[in-house]
């Protein structure tokens, strides 16, 4: 029986969104309706950067317009994938930095939903997004949800869990907790070095089960700097939809915590992942 | 979300029982298990022995350890036994964080003691509990419930007071605290101004715990010259909180300056069972 549970989910707009938001936002709306949640759209309108305390009118006025337009069509799609799901929600509309009023807004939420890299899709606006991942799941204190290209919606039903005993896997795994709840199947993938720690994993395969989650255990031999890897391979092997794993306060989320060449693969899999400081 | 996994944490100082009390309570409510996790002194040899240590000391403490263990797991067990809450023993020779943070992160949440704020003797302070519940909210990622160090507790969680700043750590401490926030009769979202972001925020925490089935009071409180901590504590009396949830602050410099000082404040005059996350 599911006891824990989301009820506010919040998703990230810019004004880059790129071909995937109607995708994103099919996902976000079927997830909130999954766990019975409101979703609240957050898009904000950057400012522009002053160059040299001056900025010419008509870019200014251009600026605007590129918001205006990027915010009647985000909120359109917004509305429509609210409706297809018959959610209830919210839209705020906020001019300023992305982080600050994601930051603001999202901690009055249970999770919160980004876009992440779509592969080969190499923008500098990409770069943003990702750092914008990056600084958020730090300062939030909340759960994001890294979504990848454009990932199936539903609620995940294969949830793999990255766990190596850190306060990092241990926050992303009780905040992942409602999902979790409402998976057919979750699994622990500990990557061991030497054995050397008894059984890892095998305390918190026993606590989900208090939580009424059945979880199985895999060990898996390798060292610590080929985690991402294993884990990614894995999540391919068993059709995970949804990886669990805790992000760490140093570098970009998915390059220094799943390892460079797995980023691209992480991005071509579509594979959503709910990072948690 | 709910509490089934509880951490008490016991060791050679008279305190244990109140916890361990707070813990069946808590247990009950939750229908949790209980792992009683004992840490085990390491012996205490002054400085001014020198170098020069007598094995008859080292043994003294030892068995003297050995014997205030045995006791604690009988009363842990017995107690948890009469209370009919399922429950285990842990026992572990590191320090209390150390030994707490890889136990409590397959859990739900950990319950420790205040430090004595005033040790008549700092040696007899217990080894390693001086920086236990601060460290460990910091380092474990689940909460941690500190219970006060004189006084007694019975029943906590009717009426809740939330130290409210709109940062990431007190957002961590207001969901961490959701189980208990729902079995409470009231819960005051309280800011201790001058408040910028935090009150902006203020309408939408406010929809937010609606949205979880939650009422909230919510007020800002001018702390009148008061440390922000001695205001807290003060407006919980006044509203008659039998407990406070806040963010443990730590570590970065400017942040520990600025609020880390709010947390000891707190945690040197804490009268209430005060729930710490990071």
């Amino acid at each position: 029986m599911a006891t824990a549970a989301y009820r506010d989910i919040a998703i990230h707009l810019g004004v880059d969104a790129g071909s995937e938001l109607p995708a994103q936002l099919g996902y976000a709306a079927a997830l909130a309706a999954g766990c019975e949640a409101h979703l609240c759209g957050l898009f904000n309108r950057p400012c522009l950067p002053m160059i040299r305390h001056y900025i010419p009118p008509e870019v200014i006025e251009r600026h605007k317009a590129e918001c205006e337009r990027a915010a009647v069509k985000a909120r359109q799609l917004f509305d429509a994938a609210a409706q297809a799901e018959g959610i209830a929600t919210e839209w705020y509309d906020m001019p300023g930095s992305a982080l600050e009023t994601v930051l603001v807004q999202a901690r009055a939420s249970d999770l919160l939903l980004l876009s992440g890299v779509v592969p080969g899709d190499k923008t500098a606006r990409d770069y943003d997004r990702e750092t914008l991942a990056d600084e958020v799941v730090l300062a939030l204190g909340r759960p994001i949800l890294l979504l990848p290209g454009a990932p199936k919606p539903g609620l995940p039903k294969t949830i793999l869990i990255g766990w190596n005993g850190s306060r990092e896997a241990a926050r992303a795994v009780h905040d992942a907790m409602p999902l979790l709840q409402r998976a057919t199947q979750v699994t622990i993938l500990c990557v061991d070095p030497e054995g050397q720690r008894g059984l890892p994993g095998a305390e918190l395969a026993r606590h989900l089960s208090r939580q009424d989650v059945a979880a199985e255990l895999l060990v898996h031999a390798g060292r610590d700097r080929d985690a991402g890897s294993i884990l990614l391979q894995t999540a391919q092997d068993r059709k995970a939809d949804l990886l669990v794993m805790g992000a760490y306060g140093h570098g970009r989320i998915r390059e220094t915590v799943l390892g460079g060449a797995t980023a691209y693969m992480l991005g071509k899999m579509e594979l959503p992942v709910l990072f948690s400081h | 979300m709910s509490y089934r996994d509880i951490v008490v944490h016991l060791t050679l100082d008279p305190r244990n029982a109140a916890r361990i009390q707070l813990a069946i309570g808590m247990a009950r409510r939750f229908g949790a298990r209980v792992s009683g996790l004992y840490t085990v002194p390491p012996p205490n040899v002054p400085y001014y022995m020198g170098e020069y240590i007598p094995t008859e000391l080292i043994q003294k403490q030892m068995d003297e350890a050995q014997t205030a263990s045995v006791s604690a797991h009988t009363e842990f067990m017995a107690t948890c036994a009469s209370a009919g809450i399922e429950h285990r023993w842990l026992s572990s020779e590191l320090a209390p964080v150390e030994a707490l943070r890889l136990t409590v992160r397959a859990s739900d949440i950990a319950i420790v003691g205040q430090p004595d704020p005033n040790p008549a003797d700092p040696a007899s302070v217990p080894y390693g509990t001086d920086v236990l519940p601060h460290e460990l909210a910091l380092q474990a990622g689940r909460p941690v419930l500190a219970v006060p160090h004189s006084g007694s507790v019975t029943e906590i969680g009717r009426r809740i007071l939330v130290a409210w700043n709109g940062k990431r750590e007190a957002t961590r401490a207001l969901h961490d605290a959701m189980p208990l926030l729902r079995s409470a009769e009231s819960v005051h979202l309280v800011t201790v101004g001058p408040e910028r972001k935090g009150r902006t925020l203020l309408a939408e925490i406010t929809e937010h715990m609606q949205r979880h089935g939650l009422r909230l009071e919510t007020a800002i409180v001018d702390p009148a010259g008061q440390k922000v901590g001695m205001a807290l504590m003060a407006e919980a009396q006044a509203r008659q909180a039998d407990m406070v949830v806040m963010g443990a602050f730590g570590h970065s410099r400017l942040r520990e300056m600025v609020f880390g000082g709010v947390t000891e404040t707190i945690l040197s005059s804490m009268s209430l069972p005060v729930l710490l996350s990071n």
